[in-house]
């Protein structure tokens, strides 16, 4: 009797199922897809695609293109359409992406990577395991892309880590030393981790065997392009991936392949949506709404202002002192404010070399109490009105609000304007007053501040407004702007004294993660360091660096944001660099008539830029 | 010749004026001849008594800046009455009254108009001037070249240097006679062979550079005389030569003016070639006809006192190497602001003050065809 | 005639060969190279270069050797393989990115040459034939004021009127839609209007000066001995402008197209970038910033030939249009 009860119990339970199990959800896909011959949308997702349900996005209506002006550049197309195994949160905390998500053994050596099932590349064949791994043991271990194997894959010993696959849908990383932060380093390293297996293995199994000939020969099939070496051929197809057409991506568009609008040196290119795509939003279409994103060249970049204007261009972003105009003009253009990751605006910021050759100036620009002075001289209140029309106030090179390491106090620090002081700390120095009026050398020889800056990006006219300040403190300055190719040459040798409005600026959302711009060495372009690094560096900037090695053995997360606090400190106590204005944010202009644009986020290279507004999730409705 | 036959041309008080700056000049100031069928006039005269301006403006080829009162009478054909080259000039040079020509148009008035006379009829029917400026551009253009053509002093700047002779001398053809290319061509290469170009149809498509001075005056002769006008202009056209040319050229036209049967109108200051030349002389000073007969006559029985001293001037064989040449005392002054008076009263040795200097003579005959304007001579003719 | 022209060609080799050097050289001549200009490039996006990558580069770009062995192994590729050498902004061998704008710029170029002179020559006719008279000064008047006025200001004037008026910016020759869909009948209105700015602004610069020319030549022309003789002759007032004046009135005009023949190939650079053309003008300037050599020493090679093919031109026109010149050749 019980038997016959259970029995039916559970037949009743597995009938009962039934409904649920056929319940399977419907997808939608874009009415561009109607007539194109392509297999019904269910095949083309994966078993599970994955779902975009941010709290602020709505769900849209298909359709439309997204026109940008191009000014050059690489990054500025790749970035928003990047799709890496696993992406940051406006939070700073890592989210599953191309991977389903990941495990990690208890001692961090071995990190087991989950893939989605059915998931395909956007010319349909299907995306696995074996391009991740293939792509590791096959492009980065021989560098084939020239960039060889990341940081992110070598253990403390520089050893690179082993990459095995476990079956379609997974594999495993193994390193020989613990590694704590492999999956944010990879976020912000790597991103990637894969490519196309079925396009390129016998291009990259020639480049391996030293077969030119072959090689070349297969990447001009492969795009169309006919390169001139292995190593550029390698490098601009397997890491600049998505500017050449052929190649098939997990992105959310594609660049086109017919003629006249597939080459990103043209005067006009499209990135077409992709048929696979792999996510969709709550209501279970398939992304991207907008059909194609569109590029027209310019050749001088004030140009993209003016097309934003007329309604040319949907988005674009846009310094402070445009928004007046934009506001004026008869196109309807949302004005979005993200906030910034520099310390201090990049525009005043203000680098010594700390590592340059020169022994007087070396000892000057490592004394704290000349940088101290340096920073007291000036009026902020009265500079800040006069560089930003009273958009922006005073402030200091530290950290913003809500990022790690900031204290009222650091932001604050060095902010009061006190010539006589300046003058004092000038003196503590060892500068002494010469009968010009101007401060030299204890020995005599004359003290002139070279400061240095890239052409046409307004340092000329900050310049104009900061060199008063210096002078009657004692200062002489001299000031130099020249062409950007310049300006980079001699920052790669290190020759820079003092730079106003630096190229790299100092500061990121996280010291832990892009440590770049703020422990030396770890960048060939940041003025505030130069050539330095571990050998060279002395003092707290030894500390700094040494830090940051210990940072990268640490397993515990409270221990690594105590050793980053630290660093952080090192950073506040020092004072290597000065900036006179606060952060400016990140102004965006978007034209009305796209929706679902992340209205509150930040600007950094690690959030990919513009990338994590997740453009896939925008539509059009006018 | 005789006095029977109509002139194929007469000049009625011709005045050309050309307002300046300083004033208005007048280099010509009331000059009237006549020229006869097939007979030579030779207009005499020193550089600067504006013998080229009254050659210029029997066809009307003056520059813009010359304005021309009085009547060139044409008048190739008794059965046909004469055209008025003047009037036909005036009214194809016509511009609408612009507010900024209005002030130029009055000081061609305001200047001394009041000086000049007014034009005469002889009691010649003449042809009605055309209204429209067409028209009239179109009958200047009948007789330039047809009836009447001019040849000029440097042969060498006359031709265009881009075009080849016989393309220029087969222009005039072209818009005179026929249309027709082989046939204009065929008359060009025989006007060549007639005025003496050996080789005429290798010449044909030399360019002027080319071309030796001789060799140019002989076809800028062919390209005057290739329509056979009734009427010849010759300005100086042998004083750019040499003396062997020169006279070579001078028979080839009197060959010719014998052949074709037209009138030469030759002007020169050479009066060795106007012996040879001409039939009757014309002589002037300061832009008016001092004196005029025929050609003997002239020669050797000179009245005007300036042609005596031109006659004077002339270096005549026989006289001894340190007889020194006899000159006039002073030059020709300029024509401009000219007061009532005669011309050479500055330079005359017989002048007569009080008179002379206050009345302009006029040409007045006084040996038959021979005409004077001299008061001293009239004076001696009363006498 | 074949002779001199014969002799004028076999003057070119080493008139070029000389040519190439200096212009390679002065093009190394600023610190630095290619691969600098691409680091920056791209290291200021948020890439990480290390030292060893950029000497990687250098290498893959074969900017490690010394200039004269890159100038010598250039100059070899272009006589044995017409090969031009290697375009590192663009990633694809040179002559394939000069190919790409050519035929816009052939076009463009052309329109704005016959503007030029189908203006100004008819324009300078009439001045000399009525000197002093209110057209005169009128077309004086403008041409002076577009030689006078800069290039790129002139256009940027333009633009922002357009601007004001329209709400459009015509930036460029072709629209969003035109790139898109190709050139369809539907647009050529306002193609040919986008035209009218690039063809004002730099039409007008020349053409002031070919109007005085042709002005002062045709006044003196007409002051000559021939043109009273071909009036006594009885041809119309218009055979003796356009036959005899005019052909001698051409002669520094003939002169002044050398030099339009360089013009032609690479296009007004600083008003087509302000306008957004895509001409070779920017493609150039563009390559000597980022020194991108092969590319940028070639299409001033290209302009160089051109320049001297040019001369060559002009003198056998000018010979051709005046035989004075034909005989003191020969003689």
């Amino acid at each position: 009797m019980k038997k016959l009860v259970s029995l039916a119990l559970a037949l009743i339970m597995l009938v009962g199922m039934i409904p649920f199990a056929s319940a399977e959800a419907t997808y939608t896909e874009a009415p561009y897809w109607a007539d194109k011959g392509l297999p019904p949308v269910e095949e083309r997702l994966p078993v599970e695609p994955m779902v975009e349900d941010a709290a602020y996005l709505t769900i849209g209506t298909y359709g439309g293109e997204l026109r940008r002006s191009a000014g050059g550049g690489n990054w500025d197309a790749g970035k928003p359409i990047e799709e890496g195994l696993f992406r940051f949160t406006t939070q700073g905390t890592i989210e599953a992406n191309v991977a389903k998500g990941f495990t990690v053994n208890e001692d961090a050596t071995v990190y087991t990577i989950y893939l989605r099932e059915g998931m395909k590349w956007s010319d349909g064949a299907p995306f696995t395991a074996e391009d991740c791994v293939w792509f590791y043991n096959a492009v980065c271990l021989n560098k084939v892309d020239s960039k060889g194997v990341r940081n992110c894959h070598k253990d403390a010993n520089g050893n690179p880590a082993v990459v095995e696959k476990v079956d379609d849908y997974t594999f495993t990383v193994t390193f020989g030393t613990p590694k704590y932060d492999f999956i944010e380093a990879l976020a912000v390293d790597l991103k990637w981790h894969y490519a196309p297996k079925h396009i390129f293995e016998k291009m990259v199994q020639a480049v391996i065997d030293g077969d030119t000939e072959t090689a070349l020969a297969e990447a001009k099939a492969i795009c169309g392009v006919e390169f001139s070496d292995v190593g550029k051929a390698g490098k601009e197809m397997l890491y600049y991936f998505w500017n050449y057409p052929g190649i098939p991506t997990l992105n959310p568009y594609v660049l086109s392949t017919e003629a006249g609008k597939n080459s990103v040196k043209g005067e006009y290119y499209e990135f077409v949506r992709n048929p696979y795509y792999w996510k969709v939003d709550a209501a279970g279409q398939q992304l991207p709404y907008i059909d194609k994103i569109v590029y027209v060249t310019v050749s001088n970049v004030d140009q993209q202002l003016m097309l934003l204007l007329d309604g040319t261009v949907d988005y674009q972003t846009v310094a402070m002192e445009s928004i007046p105009t934009i506001l004026e003009s008869e196109t309807a253009i949302n004005i979005y404010e993200w906030s910034g990751s520099d310390w201090g605006d990049v525009g005043t910021q203000l680098h010594f070399n700390l590592g340059i050759a020169a022994e007087h100036l070396n000892a000057l620009f490592n004394d704290k109490n000349f940088r101290q002075a340096m920073s007291i001289c000036v009026d902020r209140e009265e500079f800040a009105g006069l560089y930003s029309d009273g958009w922006l106030a005073g402030g200091q090179a530290a950290p913003q609000v809500g990022q790690l390491g900031y204290s009222e106090e650091w932001a604050t620090q060095w902010t009061e304007y006190d010539v006589a002081k300046a003058k004092e700390l000038f003196e503590a120095a060892g500068l002494v007053m010469g009968a010009d009026g101007f401060y030299d050398f204890a020995d005599g020889t004359d003290f002139v501040l070279n400061i240095v800056s890239v052409a046409d990006n307004g340092a000329a006219e900050t310049y104009k407004i900061l060199e008063p300040y210096f002078r009657a403190a004692g200062i002489k300055c001299t000031f130099k702007d020249s062409d950007r190719s310049n300006i980079d040459n001699d920052l790669l040798a290190g020759t820079i004294e003092c730079m106003l409005f630096p190229v790299t600026g100092i500061g990121d959302i996280s010291i832990i993660l892009k440590p770049n711009s703020m422990v030396p060495g770890y960048a060939t372009n940041v003025a505030w360091y130069g050539k330095m690094d571990e050998t060279t560096a002395t003092g707290d900037l030894k500390t700094l660096i040494d830090l940051k090695k210990q940072l990268d053995v640490t397993a515990d997360t409270e221990a690594r944001t105590a050793i980053a606090l630290q660093m952080l400190q090192l950073h506040q106590a020092n004072q290597w660099t000065i900036a006179y204005v606060q952060a400016a944010p990140a102004y965006h202009a978007v034209n009305a008539r796209i929706q679902n644009f992340l209205a509150e986020g930040v600007w950094s290279d690690i959030y990919r830029d513009m990338g994590i507004a997740h453009c896939q999730c925008w539509y059009i409705a006018e | 010749m005789s006095e029977n036959t109509q002139p194929i041309i007469r000049v009625r008080d011709l005045h050309v004026g050309i307002p300046m700056d300083e004033g208005l000049l007048t280099p010509v100031r009331g000059v009237d001849f006549e020229i006869y069928p097939g007979e030579t006039l030779g207009l005499v005269g020193e550089s600067g008594c504006g013998k080229s301006l009254t050659s210029k403006a029997i066809l009307g080829i003056n520059d813009n800046k010359c304005f021309s009162i009085g009547e060139i009478l044409f008048r190739p054909d008794v059965k046909q009455p004469a055209v008025d080259i003047l009037s036909l000039e005036r009214v194809s040079k016509w511009k609408p009254l612009m507010p900024w020509t209005i002030t130029q148009r009055l000081e061609e008035r305001v200047h001394d108009i009041a000086r000049f006379e007014a034009a005469r009829r002889v009691g010649d029917p003449i042809r009605p001037i055309p209204g429209k400026k067409k028209e009239a551009i179109r009958q200047l253009r009948a007789i330039r070249g047809k009836q009447i053509s001019m040849i000029f002093q440097e042969p060498m700047v006359a031709f265009s240097p881009m075009y080849t002779i016989g393309n220029q001398i087969n222009e005039c053809t072209r818009l005179h006679i026929t249309r027709d290319r082989h046939e204009s061509k065929r008359i060009t290469l025989e006007m060549m062979k007639m005025v003496g170009i050996a080789n005429a149809e290798k010449r044909y498509d030399q360019y002027p550079h080319e071309f030796s001075g001789g060799m140019l005056q002989r076809a800028l002769i062919a390209m005057a005389l290739v329509c056979k006008p009734r009427l010849l202009i010759a300005d100086e056209p042998t004083t750019a030569l040499d003396v062997t040319i020169q006279a070579q050229i001078l028979e080839l036209m009197q060959s010719l003016q014998k052949e074709l049967g037209m009138a030469i109108l030759f002007i020169t200051h050479d009066l060795g070639t106007v012996a040879k030349m001409c039939d009757r002389v014309a002589v002037m000073y300061l832009g008016k006809i001092v004196e005029t007969g025929p050609a003997r006559d002239i020669y050797k029985n000179p009245q005007h006192p300036y042609t005596r001293g031109l006659m004077g001037s002339v270096h005549k064989i026989g006289t001894l190497k340190q007889d020194r040449l006899f000159s006039i005392e002073g030059t020709v002054p300029l024509a401009l602001n000219l007061q009532p008076g005669c011309g050479f009263y500055d330079r005359c040795d017989a002048r007569i003050e009080g008179l002379c200097d206050k009345v302009t003579p006029t040409l007045t005959p006084c040996d038959g065809q021979h005409c004077v304007a001299c008061h001293r001579c009239q004076r001696k003719e009363e006498a | 005639m074949r002779k001199y022209i014969g002799k004028r060609l076999l003057m070119f080799i080493p008139t070029i060969i000389l040519i190439s050097f200096v212009i390679f050289f002065i093009i190394q001549l600023p610190p630095g190279d290619y691969v600098d200009s691409y680091v920056g490039a791209l290291a200021a996006e948020g890439e990480i270069f290390t030292e060893e990558e950029i000497l990687e580069l250098r290498k893959q770009f074969g900017l490690d050797d010394p200039w004269i062995i890159q100038y010598f192994n250039w100059v070899k590729d272009i006589i044995l393989r017409g090969d031009f050498g290697y375009s590192f902004e663009y990633g694809r061998d040179v002559w394939s990115v000069i190919m790409d704008r050519l035929y816009l710029t052939l076009a463009v170029s052309f329109i704005i040459l016959i503007f030029q002179y189908g203006v100004s020559l008819p324009v300078g006719i009439y001045c000399a034939n009525h000197q002093y008279s209110a057209g005169d000064y009128i077309w004086s008047f403008f041409g002076f004021i577009g030689t006078a006025t800069p290039n790129f200001l002139l256009a940027i004037i333009i633009m922002y009127y357009i601007y004001v008026t329209t709400g459009n910016v015509y930036l460029g020759l072709f629209s969003t839609e035109m790139l898109q869909n190709g050139m369809r009948w539907e647009y050529v209105p306002e193609f040919l209007g986008r035209c009218a700015i690039p063809l004002i602004v730099i039409g007008t610069s020349g053409t002031c000066g070919i109007i005085r020319t042709v002005r002062a030549q045709m006044l003196d022309e007409q002051a000559r001995q021939y043109t009273l003789t071909a009036r006594a002759k009885g041809c119309s007032e218009w055979t003796i402008t356009y036959k005899y004046c005019l052909r001698a009135a051409l002669n520094p005009v003939v002169s002044g197209l050398a030099g339009s023949l360089r013009t032609i190939f690479s296009g007004s650079t600083v008003s087509a970038i302000v306008m957004n053309l895509a001409i070779q003008g920017p493609v150039l300037l563009t390559a000597l910033k980022s020194q991108d050599m092969y590319l940028a020493g070639t299409i001033v090679l290209i302009q160089a030939v051109l320049v001297l093919v040019g001369t060559l031109l002009s003198d056998i026109a000018l010979a051709w249009l005046d035989p004075r010149i034909r005989f003191s050749e020969r003689s």
